[in-house]
């Protein structure tokens, strides 16, 4: 597994189901970006994909959130 | 003058404000603490509901009001039923003065989340007490808060309570009393120096632009710190757009000394958060979340779980109508024997006409759907107060985005089957306005309960009960769900030439959390069960109320003396014509019984009494009808009479004539007046409802001039699909005002459901009179 924090980076569109990543950064407008970050969506949280798809089902911090296919674009991690 | 003397000043009402997430048993604290006193307003300018009460055990002496803030998860937000929390609090929202007490409520079992908005409060420097609500839910899950160990921290008092169970509030009530305006705290978290010198530098901007009481820090932040969002556009309407430019370079600076703009908040905030639970949080067993994931693991899979919603939907629907029967019922008997005991208090007359006919059965029309829509509301609030609601929008979602709207049009569109206006204000939780606008559209679409009468009394009249598919089911009963799906499939083409012309753009993706499954409280669900109850009696209090005397006068005018001479003369040439009868039977009578008497027969002539009491009753029966033909007479020339024949050429196309039309017509106000009007129409007296036989058989006996039947299977088709597809709702037209700030919408509305009624009418007239004749 290649731990460099860029070259691992991906959307969470490809987190399989049970896989649990690192937030790297939010890519998109700042309202989106800033609604994302008041969830937990910032830089070094822990997220876990608890159900791939359109909306997906992911875990962030304690909370339990559904984010559709173009806001899981916008959210990167790292393995 | 002396020295002044010592001025009994006037006690001044502590206002407290009650903030929290979303969920967080906030409702069922604020009803724990003010009892049922409370009062619901607006707050000016804006449609968010001012929830207000006073508290129930106040210090003799001093008035506590408290005033519940609508659920927000950040003081920086995009919606304004959200936005007004900050406003509130820092008394921008019109003529309110600032709390001397924010009451901040979070969730026990969801701290992290919870004090996310805690800790922009404590940064408001007003006096705070955080409630630490649903401990028995944290306990049961696993979690350990030390209550001293968080107050320290925060540096404010922490009241554990458990709502639902009545569990702390005492001490919270006293710690409301205790708690003076004195004791500001002043609790700021540390951002990095690049955001705290743009954040003065902001502040002390805004004092000099528009004066002292502006440019407080927190709303600075929420300012700077949330691009786009709602408390950037006011700031700049109020300083002037030089403030944008300022606002970009500040933000500038920020991102050049490498802190990003948009993250830092979260950053900071959930930083010091996680260092506070670690002290604070002990765990004796993992999460309960586990429970949550299980569940999730079955309800919200793309198949299993659309099954189990459809059940769960299919189920609520049913309890709706088999529940809601008796009880209409009921109500439906009682207000028929108020009709009955005014009537015969009141001489007839005008009077009479306008509380009988107008008043009672208008409103009455209205009331009977009470039950309905009490059910329909316990069963939404279950699903939401249990989390199950989130899930359906997670599910529906991308199902949704086919017809260009989101998850979260589903609650709003559900809420629609009962009544469209609860529905179009549950939009509030879509943030693109164009999702939210296109759902607001649709969603008069939806078969609401008002529609129901309609279709059960011509159902019940027209269409025949052949069982279908070996007895499963009836035509009639297919019919009555076809009325209900119509309105529904015209919606998803409507939304998507909506989305793809006006409306123009993707739906929004999809952001939701999803709640952590509990019990739902029953305190909360029948409060909620019970406002809703009471708005609905409010407005057929007062708008239904004023359009059925209108409909009722436009009706009842003028009376020309002409009409009353003409059927006074046939009522007199009537009770002549049958004071002769009896008098010619009489002497038959007598004549019979001399012969009788001569022929010494003891019994009395045969046939006597029954001849007399058919003769009486064929009397009555000719009064009645003269009575009726009196009121038709006077309905043709009333005001609504003569526009129904200006009309007619209108709706002949659909089948209809001059009497349905006009009953069309004055039902668009509101639709559940039409029964009324229909009665009144077809000469009956107007208090029929749905279910009775004379009305059902009266459609079914009316005819055109040349003696073909008004009604059959077409025409009842048209009319039942004209009520589903029409717009006939002022309150919902109001509504749509209110919600979208503009008479453009409700205006469109109107037009294109019309449109679409008339359209639709006349295609299944013309279609079902050629394959049914």
């Amino acid at each position: 597994m290649n731990k460099t924090p860029n070259s691992g980076a991906e959307s969470l569109e490809f987190l399989k189901r049970g896989q649990t990543a690192t937030v790297a950064y939010i890519a998109a407008a700042e309202s989106t970006a800033k609604r994302l970050a008041d969830i937990g969506f910032v830089r070094g949280a822990a997220v876990t994909v608890l159900r791939p798809g359109r909306p997906c089902l992911v875990r962030i911090g304690p909370t339990c959130v559904g984010l559709g296919l173009a806001l899981q674009r916008c959210v990167v991690v790292t393995a | 003058m002396t020295a002044a003397l010592p001025v009994q000043k006037p006690v001044r009402t502590k206002l407290v404000a009650l903030v929290g997430n979303p969920n967080t048993g906030k409702s069922t604290l604020f009803s724990a603490l003010t009892g049922v006193h409370q009062r619901i307003g607006n707050y000016p300018g804006v449609t968010v509901e001012r929830r207000s009460g006073r508290l129930r055990q106040s210090d003799p002496g001093a008035a506590v009001e408290i005033v519940d803030l609508p659920g927000t998860y950040s003081l920086g937000v995009h919606q304004e039923d959200e936005a007004i929390v900050l406003d509130v609090l820092l008394a921008r929202a019109g003529n309110q003065r600032a709390p001397d007490l924010i009451v901040s409520v979070v969730d026990a079992s969801n701290l992290r989340r919870n004090l996310f908005l805690t800790t922009q409060i404590l940064e408001l420097e007003r006096p705070v007490i955080v409630v630490l609500n649903m401990t028995d839910v944290a306990i049961s899950a696993g979690t350990q808060v030390d209550v001293a160990g968080l107050s320290a921290e925060l540096g404010v008092p922490v009241i554990p309570t458990v709502a639902t169970r009545q569990i702390g509030i005492e001490d919270l009530v006293q710690a409301i009393n205790r708690t003076g305006s004195a004791e500001a705290v002043k609790h700021c978290q540390s951002f990095p120096d690049c955001v705290c010198a743009e954040l003065d530098g902001l502040c002390s901007s805004i004092h000099c632009r528009v004066g002292s009481d502006n440019g407080h820090r927190a709303e600075a932040m929420q300012t700077l710190l949330a691009p786009g969002g709602y408390h950037e556009l006011r700031v700049i309407q109020r300083c002037g757009i030089g403030m944008a430019e300022e606002l970009a370079e500040r933000r500038g600076r920020i991102q050049a000394a490498g802190e990003s703009v948009v993250e830092v908040e979260a950053r900071v905030r959930y930083a010091w958060i996680d260092r506070v639970l670690d002290r604070v949080v002990t765990r004796t067993k993992p999460l309960r979340r586990a429970r949550t994931e299980q569940a999730d693991r079955v309800l919200t899979h793309p198949l299993v779980g659309v099954l189990v919603l459809l059940v769960v939907m299919a189920l609520g629907f049913q309890a709706i109508y088999s529940w809601a029967a008796p009880l209409m019922d009921g109500i439906d008997g009682a207000i028929s024997g108020l009709g009955a005991v005014v009537s015969g208090a009141v001489p007839a007359g005008a009077l009479r006409s306008l509380l009988v006919d107008g008043m009672i059965a208008g409103v009455g029309a209205v009331l009977v759907f009470l039950p309905q829509i009490v059910i329909l509301f316990l069963f939404i609030a279950v699903l939401e107060d249990c989390g199950y609601m989130a899930r359906a929008a997670f599910l529906l979602d991308r199902w949704m985005n086919l017809f260009g709207l989101t998850g979260k049009s589903f609650i709003p569109l559900l809420s629609s089957f009962a009544c469209a206006v609860p529905g179009i204000m549950a939009t509030r939780t879509i943030e693109s306005r164009r999702d939210r606008f296109a759902t607001i559209l649709v969603a008069p679409l939806m078969s609401c309960s008002a529609r129901l009468p309609v279709y059960v009394l011509l159902i019940g009249a027209f269409i025949p009960a052949a069982p279908l598919l070996g007895g499963v089911i009836n035509l009639q009963a297919v019919t009555l769900l076809s009325m209900y799906f119509v309105g529904s499939l015209v919606a998803i083409p409507v939304a998507l030439i909506l989305k793809r012309t006006v409306l123009k753009g993707p739906a929004q993706s999809f952001l939701m959390e999803l709640p952590t499954y509990k019990w739902p409280s029953f305190r909360t669900v029948f409060h909620r069960a019970y406002q809703q109850a009471r708005e609905f009696c409010k407005s057929a209090g007062t708008i239904i109320f004023a359009v059925a005397i209108v409909v009722w006068a436009l009706g009842y005018y003028p009376r020309p003396a002409s009409i009353a001479a003409q059927f006074a003369a046939q009522r007199s040439a009537a009770q002549q014509a049958h004071a002769e009868r009896v008098t010619a039977l009489q002497s038959a009578q007598g004549v019979s019984a001399e012969a009788a008497n001569a022929m010494d027969r003891a019994s009395p002539s045969q046939g006597f009494e029954p001849e007399l009491a058919r003769v009486q009753s064929e009397c009555a029966e000719e009064l009645g009808r003269i009575d009726r033909d009196e009121s038709g007479a006077y309905l043709r020339q009333s005001v609504l009479g003569r526009i129904g024949h200006w009309i007619e050429p209108a709706v002949t196309p659909l089948g209809w004539d001059w009497r349905i039309g006009m009953a069309a017509l004055a039902s668009f106000p509101a639709r559940e007046v039409v029964i009324a009007t229909i009665g009144t129409i077809y000469n009956l007296g107007d208090d029929q409802d749905e279910s009775s036989v004379g009305l059902r058989e009266k459609l079914q006996a009316a005819t055109w001039p040349d003696g073909r039947p008004v009604f059959g299977v077409a025409v009842a088709l048209s009319v039942m699909v004209f009520f589903a597809l029409c717009c006939q709702c002022g309150a919902t037209l109001a509504t749509i005002k209110r919600e979208t700030k503009s008479w453009r919408w409700p205006i469109f509305t109107f037009v294109y459901m019309t449109a679409l009624a008339y359209a639709g009418a006349f295609l299944v007239f013309q279609v079902a009179s050629r394959l049914v004749g």
